[in-house]
């Protein structure tokens, strides 16, 4: 194949670190995203990692994250990441602060700047859920000036939500989509 | 041996050679007779017992406490958390995070998977109990990655970065106490194994290697990425030790979490082995790892796989050899009145389906590996047939009469 069609043909990649508490729903949101790539017989000891391609964007999805100790470890992957997706139980108002901290505290490091967030509200099915508005405002999403962000309410098992947000990555970013 | 033949007559030696031949099978036949005779004495004990007689309560009341195990064992298999609830509903586990430590780090037949999943929970109780499970390792005198890896080979870890960094966490701190003279503090062995669990990932997890904006795979970066976390002052040929370590040989659980596996500790696997299964609509032979068991028989791609193709229940289905002109050895399972059996199977796309047909048609290797799996199924069939009889009946035990 000649360079230009290479060129034409390559599917871009985007690389997403995705973060959210404990319980958030973000392993459920990797196998949920899996089901279109071929199924991995042994898993290996280690952090879930997923490539998921849609929309001719290939996806790098990363279970990254922790306390302060481990937080430089991961910087050094951090470099040059295009979207973070922060995963949110919307049911859980009790540590609804835990998680803006988290994510505040994420987003402050250097490495991080140039990559757009993507908020999943997840758990929009249960009956007490937080809505997109109610989670902006207890994230303190408008304090995040010179930032490309988007709430996007999902729910995790059925799949409701899901690519919409990929789709939004896709349209949003700089270095990866369109 | 045996005495000085030389000057012997060659019929005086042969007579000597046929006597010890002679003494040769009488050995051979009494060493089986003795066995025989063990094996009855067991089952006459076993007899003994079963039927109440002499000492039959104290066996009773063991085989009662073994059995709750069993049951608890195999809840815990299915849903770990019910599994102990069950054990200290019976009273044979104490409730305490030390306790069940004790118990899941002793137990066997436990499916890894189930161990993994109980400490992946964060409540406060699984947190103590894993804990509790790090310190009954013994660390003293081993290599950091010595003890890691058997440490790591005991559960499956699940995937999730919080339950990594308390896995690890407690790993560390248990290395740390029980190796007061290791150079490193328990914060930073944790967060040197931690790096670990990261360079395993990007060297040997599929989704990983085909990431290719991974930056974390050299040995350049792995020696970065810890100079980023404060462990510059880590010695170089340390580092490049442990990442040739990891390189070598990805983390591993042993004895994998497969199908088999978890049916052993679940149920009595009666009978297992590879057959050949014809194919429904295209009528072709596959080789199938098969497991009897429970009143179905399941079918497995491979004898490691983590979920079977296929799973046929054997009620009121009959069993019979069946001459085929392509394979030796064939007998088939069917419907006596040529009803559709019930089946379930995984088709290409992975979803449950059931199955449509009335035979099922097998191949066995040998003639007695064809007559043995026609007797197991003929028994098992037989026995569902008495458990359904059973039940319809809502029979209740009789006292046996002494």
């Amino acid at each position: 194949m000649g360079k230009l069609m290479s060129k034409i043909f390559r599917n871009k990649e985007m690389r997403i670190l995705m973060l959210g508490l404990d319980a958030a729903g973000k392993t459920t949101i990797l196998y949920k995203l899996k089901l279109h790539s071929a199924v991995t017989t042994i898993p290996t000891v280690g952090f879930n990692v997923e490539t998921v391609t849609y929309k001719n964007v290939k996806f790098n999805v990363w279970d990254v994250g922790g306390q302060e100790k481990i937080r430089p470890l991961w910087r050094h992957y951090y470099t040059g990441t295009h979207g973070l997706i922060f995963v949110i139980d919307s049911s859980d108002r009790d540590r609804i602060d835990e998680a803006r901290l988290e994510l505040h505290k994420i987003l402050e490091d250097r490495e991080m700047r140039g990559a757009i967030v993507l908020i999943i509200a997840n758990k929009q099915d249960l009956p007490d859920a937080m809505r997109p508005n109610e989670i902006q405002d207890r994230l303190s999403l408008s304090h995040l000036t010179d930032r490309v962000w988007y709430v996007q309410p999902a729910c995790a098992t059925s799949g409701e939500g899901l690519y919409e947000g990929l789709t939004w990555l896709t349209s949003n970013s700089r270095t990866g989509g369109r | 041996e045996g005495p000085d033949t030389s000057g012997w007559l060659p019929e005086q030696v042969n007579e000597l050679e046929l006597l010890k031949q002679r003494k040769r099978t009488l050995e051979i036949e009494l060493t089986e007779l003795r066995t025989e005779l063990e094996s009855l004495d067991r089952e006459i004990r076993e007899m003994d017992i079963g039927s109440g007689g002499g000492g039959g309560e104290a066996f009773e009341a063991t085989s009662q406490r073994d059995k709750a195990l069993l049951t608890g064992r195999n809840k815990f298999n299915l849903k770990p958390a019910t599994g102990i609830a069950y054990l200290v509903e019976q009273g044979l586990l104490e409730n305490t995070p030390a306790a069940v430590a004790s118990f899941l780090f002793q137990s066997t037949n436990l499916s890894r998977r189930a161990v993994g999943d109980y400490f992946a929970h964060s409540k406060p109780f699984n947190v103590q109990t894993l804990d509790a499970f790090a310190g009954l390792f013994n660390f003293a005198g081993k290599k950091l990655m010595q003890a890691l890896r058997e440490f790591l080979g005991t559960f499956a870890v699940a995937g999730e970065s919080q339950v990594i960094e308390r896995c690890i966490s407690v790993f560390a701190k248990s290395f740390a106490s029980q190796n007061p003279d290791f150079p490193l503090s328990a914060d930073r062995i944790f967060v040197l194994c931690y790096a670990c669990m990261i360079l395993n990932t990007a060297l040997h997890n599929e989704n990983a290697k085909k990431d290719k904006t991974t930056r974390i795979g050299s040995p350049e970066d792995f020696q970065a990425m810890l100079e980023r976390a404060d462990l510059r002052d880590l010695d170089r040929a340390f580092v490049r030790d442990i990442y040739e370590d990891i390189r070598l040989q990805p983390f591993v659980n042993n004895g994998g979490d497969s199908f088999e596996d978890l049916l052993h500790s679940v149920c009595n696997v009666i009978k297992e082995g590879y057959l050949y299964k014809q194919g429904g609509k295209v009528r072709t032979w596959k080789r199938r790892y098969c497991m009897l068991h429970g009143g179905q028989l399941s079918y497995l791609a491979d004898k490691s796989s983590n979920y079977p193709k296929g799973i046929i229940q054997l009620r009121d289905l009959g069993v019979r050899e069946a001459p085929d002109k392509a394979k030796s050895f064939c007998f088939e399972l069917f419907s006596h009145r040529d009803e559709r059996i019930e089946a379930y199977k995984t088709d290409s796309s992975n979803s449950v389906v059931a199955g449509r047909h009335s035979v099922y048609k097998f191949s066995a290797q040998s003639l007695d590996d064809l007559q043995s799996w026609v007797r197991a199924l003929t028994d098992s069939i037989q026995e569902q047939r008495f458990f359904t009889v059973k039940r319809s009946l809502s029979y209740q035990p009789q006292p046996v009469p002494q």
